[in-house]
């Protein structure tokens, strides 16, 4: 009884790639494109006060973000500061503001970087097989069986802490698992009739991983990569909430909170506002993401 | 079954020895010399190098290693530098306490995610159903060390029910101040648990033998109890198994938040310290626990889905001829 | 005495985009004792009848629109949850199409034979496991298998263990859903011939739903041939096999292979079955039919009675 419904699905979608295709799918998720939105606008933020720093020589940073300003110290949310001060008497507004660029920029680069790794051994492990993937599936099964925060901080602490390490620590436990998604994508696309007809024609190794396999296992791994990117920035605010991640007075949001736990009986809004920030932050990835996931595959949705 | 277990158990060795190395090889990437720590201020070259020689700090990675491993198996991880006291020993005492919190919040995962999973399945689509999806995208989303600020803000200093902070004495002290800890810790699991039976249960919900227990006039209730939670939770024990990694690694900011004398805990302050042997101690304590955790989910997803479990049953099978 | 009599049944699904009507106007009656075969292609609305029979039509999407089916005089679409629950499997039983998927995995045959008998004998575990026992040697499994589990039997075993929970509480009304269609072509015949010898035994009126002449031919009293939710024709199977009268049962004929008769290629009907969320307005065979003229296409025929007890849905009789 589905022929119809597929009848009409397919006249829907005739004459457009899978992108296009995908994007009109995610266009109808309304919770999915609020994810994505907000996800742009702090993107727009990140940008926009790194070349205000840049533009303005780190003034405007410096006065409104580092400033201290002892006699409005822990003041509650009020019209003059929408979200309150913290207990130097700095606006936590502004504070959050120039904070999102950490776990945006530590959150995306480390994923991509882990993506690149995971990617490139999934991929050699998925394509060769046999031995090749053997070992190197094994390596990333002992990996994966040290918890990712578990090894982030073993990682920062023998490294010590600086944001290098940092991206290190939250990069690293991700590899085995986006190795895995690439190698199972390339398994898949490996026996396809296209990448045999190439290989016939005399195509070798590295063009036929580039050219084919490649851009078609693309789908299913962006939607993991952008899923991790969510927990990514769980991971950066927990290692710098625990003192081990960005230092301090850098205005990041998991050390923002750390120094509000001392004052969490007197102003309750310095531990609330900047954990909401993390949790929309992270809500949106996760609902683009998985906006993601049943745009790219209709047939993955419950 | 029998046979499964001891096999995966053997499995486990390589495995274990493996994660050791990955974690040894890491914390040997620190700068920190051990013996300028242990010797203090007034050390000079001559006793750094002496103390280099005495404990094989020179020796080549493989042989350090080799030797870490000889004397875990004797329950040896050296000498802690802040307490200089054996690593084991302040593990042994801290280790209970995490594995405490560590099941209540996996019991807490479980007893809170599962119910709402199944409820939300069977009323798809109702406002019950929407309520606890957005509960669980939001529990997914939240870090848990702000959960657990969130708690404290209002159980312990608006409402005074539970402590903030340190664990109670004796057994009705303990339960009460392991409540939001154990809760903090959960949150996560409880939404990804409730989340995974959620679909699942949908996938039982559409299977033939759904409608064949209901053509043999099999009561709703039944079917939901009997056909469809049994097969449903299959996938819902993976996805609880692996949540133990990161709920492992939560338990170190949770921890962190109530101060409660666990693992966790201990190593962080060993990382402020730069104590390598006490973080080195705990992290493979952790790795360790994690590894034994996933045999126990293995040998549990064999226990529930009979397809596994005949793969290794030694079964005669009845042959008679009639 | 009817023992199922169906009257005016219309069948809708319902999604959020369209509505499929899966069953128009379907009126068929059973004898007590009688198999009635009910011939038609995927998605002519086989499986819905029956679903509706059996009260397991989806709840989200179905919709009954009209009718009535009555069993033993009493009108099953007016009964409650409970009531029909007591009706499942104790008067009314099923077997689905796929034994690979029609068993829950999770239990062993034993408890899910038992099952049935516990739902309506309200008897002990023990006495039911021992019913459990006797049913599977009377399928021809040996009694000692009552634990395992689905998936160490093979497909037609376990088509096997299905008729036996159907037949578990002597169910005056067996609605086999393609029993035979997953199966291998040899155990198909084993399970047929099973399926006979027990409807003789426990004296059940059978409704076999298949897409195979061959089986109602060896298997039925009387058939029913539907066409996109429509019956078309209706009849004993010496009336409809010898006298057919629609053009549409004439077209299932002759696309089956013949071993005896020297044609060089098969005569499929041409085209495929019409939209079932946008029916054509006349006669709904009249697409693809080779005798369609205008009044085909403007009128819908009746199912009309063309000798005794056997119907037809044409304008064009012969």
């Amino acid at each position: 009884m589905s022929m119809p419904k597929k009848r009409r699905y397919q006249e829907d979608v005739a004459g457009r790639g899978l992108w296009a295709d995908a994007w009109y799918r995610f266009k109808k998720n309304k919770l999915a494109v609020v994810g994505l939105t907000f996800v742009v606008i702090l993107v727009c933020v990140s940008i926009g006060t790194i070349i205000l720093d840049l533009a303005t020589d780190n003034k405007v940073y410096e006065a409104l973000v580092v400033k201290q300003n002892l006699s409005q110290k822990l003041d509650g949310p009020s019209l003059k500061h929408f979200f309150g001060c913290d207990e130097f008497g700095r606006d936590i507004l502004f504070r959050l503001l120039w904070g999102t660029r950490y776990s945006l920029f530590i959150g995306v680069v480390s994923i991509l970087s882990a993506l690149i790794a995971g990617g490139l051994l999934g991929a050699v492990a998925g394509y060769y097989g046999g031995i090749t993937d053997n070992i190197i599936m094994r390596i990333m099964d002992v990996f994966l069986s040290i918890p990712s925060m578990v090894m982030a901080i073993a990682i920062v602490s023998a490294l010590g802490t600086s944001t290098m390490n940092l991206l290190l620590s939250i990069s690293i436990p991700q590899i085995p698992r986006l190795a895995r998604i690439v190698r199972a994508q390339v398994m898949s696309v490996k026996g396809k009739e296209f990448v045999e007809a190439s290989r016939a024609v005399g195509a070798g190794d590295m063009l036929i991983i580039m050219q084919y396999i490649i851009p078609n296992a693309l789908a299913p791994i962006i939607v993991q990569a952008s899923l991790s990117i969510g927990s990514a920035i769980l991971s950066i605010a927990g290692l710098s909430f625990l003192g081990i991640g960005v230092q301090p007075p850098t205005p990041e949001w998991g050390s923002i909170l750390s120094s509000a736990r001392t004052y969490m009986r007197d102003a309750w809004h310095i531990s609330v506002i900047p954990g909401l920030m993390i949790m929309l932050t992270v809500l949106s990835l996760n609902l683009a993401g998985d906006g993601l996931r049943d745009a790219l595959d209709p047939k993955m949705k419950n | 079954m029998w046979k499964y277990i001891v096999k995966r158990i053997l499995m486990l060795i390589p495995v274990m020895l493996a994660t050791i190395f990955v974690v040894y090889f890491i914390m040997d990437q620190s700068e920190v010399d051990p013996a300028k720590i242990m010797l203090g201020e007034g050390a000079t070259e001559e006793t750094i190098a002496e103390l280099h020689e005495e404990l094989g700090l020179d020796d080549p990675f493989l042989v350090r290693y080799v030797r870490y491993v000889g004397d875990l198996l004797r329950g040896d991880m050296g000498n802690s530098y802040t307490y200089k006291t054996s690593v084991a020993g302040q593990i042994r005492e801290r280790l209970p306490n995490t594995f405490l919190l560590a099941s209540c919040g996996v019991l807490f995962s479980v007893v809170v995610g599962i119910p709402i999973g199944i409820l939300a399945a069977r009323k798809q689509n109702s406002i019950f159903d929407n309520a606890s999806m957005i509960f669980s995208l939001v529990g997914a989303s939240a870090p848990a060390f702000w959960i657990g600020l969130l708690l404290v803000l209002a159980f312990s200093l608006k409402l005074h029910i539970f402590p903030a902070s340190g664990m109670g004495k004796g057994f009705a002290g303990v339960l009460r101040s392991l409540v939001l800890p154990a809760v903090t810790l959960g949150m996560s699991g409880a939404a990804t648990t409730a989340r995974t039976t959620r679909s699942s249960m949908l996938e039982t919900i559409r299977q033939d033998y759904i409608d064949m227990a209901r053509s043999k006039g099999t009561g709703e209730f039944v079917i939901t109890y009997r056909h469809m939670l049994k097969n449903a939770l299959i996938p819902v024990v993976t996805a609880v198994g692996l949540h133990f990694g990161v709920l492992l690694g939560g338990s170190v900011l949770t921890e962190t938040v109530f101060a409660w004398p666990g693992i966790g805990r201990f190593v962080i302050e060993s990382i402020k310290t730069q104590d390598i042997p006490s973080v080195l101690g705990c992290v493979v304590t952790l790795a360790v626990m994690f590894t034994i955790v996933n045999l126990l989910v293995d040998i549990l997803y064999a226990y529930v889905d009979p397809r596994i479990k005949s793969q290794y049953k030694t079964t005669k099978k009845v042959v008679k001829s009639r | 005495m009817s023992i199922l009599e169906i009257k005016n049944l219309k069948v809708d699904y319902e999604t959020e985009e369209n509505t499929v009507h899966a069953l128009i106007n379907v009126s068929l009656q059973m004898t007590g004792g009688e198999t009635l075969g009910l011939v038609g292609e995927t998605g002519a609305g086989k499986t819905t009848l029956a679903k509706c029979i059996m009260g397991l039509l989806p709840q989200r999407t179905g919709r009954i629109r009209t009718g009535e089916i009555l069993y033993g005089g009493e009108d099953l679409l007016k009964k409650d949850n409970k009531e029909m629950r007591r009706i499942r499997g104790a008067e009314i039983a099923m077997i689905f199409q796929d034994p690979m998927t029609s068993l829950n995995p999770v239990l062993t045959v034993g408890e899910q034979i038992a099952e049935a008998v516990v739902n309506h004998d309200h008897c002990s575990k023990a006495k039911a496991f021992s019913r459990a026992a006797e049913m599977l040697e009377l399928v021809g499994i040996p009694a000692e298998r009552l634990h395992e589990y689905p998936h160490q039997f093979s497909g037609g075993m376990k088509q096997r263990v299905v008729i036996a929970i159907a037949l578990a509480c002597n169910p005056k009304l067996l609605i086999a859903d393609e029993p035979t269609t997953a199966l291998d072509v040899t155990i198909q015949a084993q399970v047929l011939e099973m399926m006979q010898q027990l409807k003789q035994k426990f004296h059940t009126s059978m409704l076999l739903i298949t897409h195979d002449l061959g089986v109602v031919a060896q298997n039925c009293d009387k058939v029913a041939v539907i066409y996109a939710g429509e019956i078309v024709e209706y009849g004993s199977v010496t009336d409809v096999f010898k006298r057919m009268q629609h053009p549409y049962t004439e077209g299932l004929f002759n696309s089956i292979p013949q071993i005896n008769a020297d044609v060089k290629r098969l005569n499929p009907i041409p085209g495929l079955m019409p939209d079932p969320t946008n029916l054509p307005r006349g006669c709904s065979f009249s697409t693809r039919c080779p005798y369609a003229d205008d009044q085909c296409q403007r009128e819908a025929p009746e199912l009309a009675e063309v000798s005794q007890d056997h119907y037809a849905r044409c304008f064009h009789r012969r």
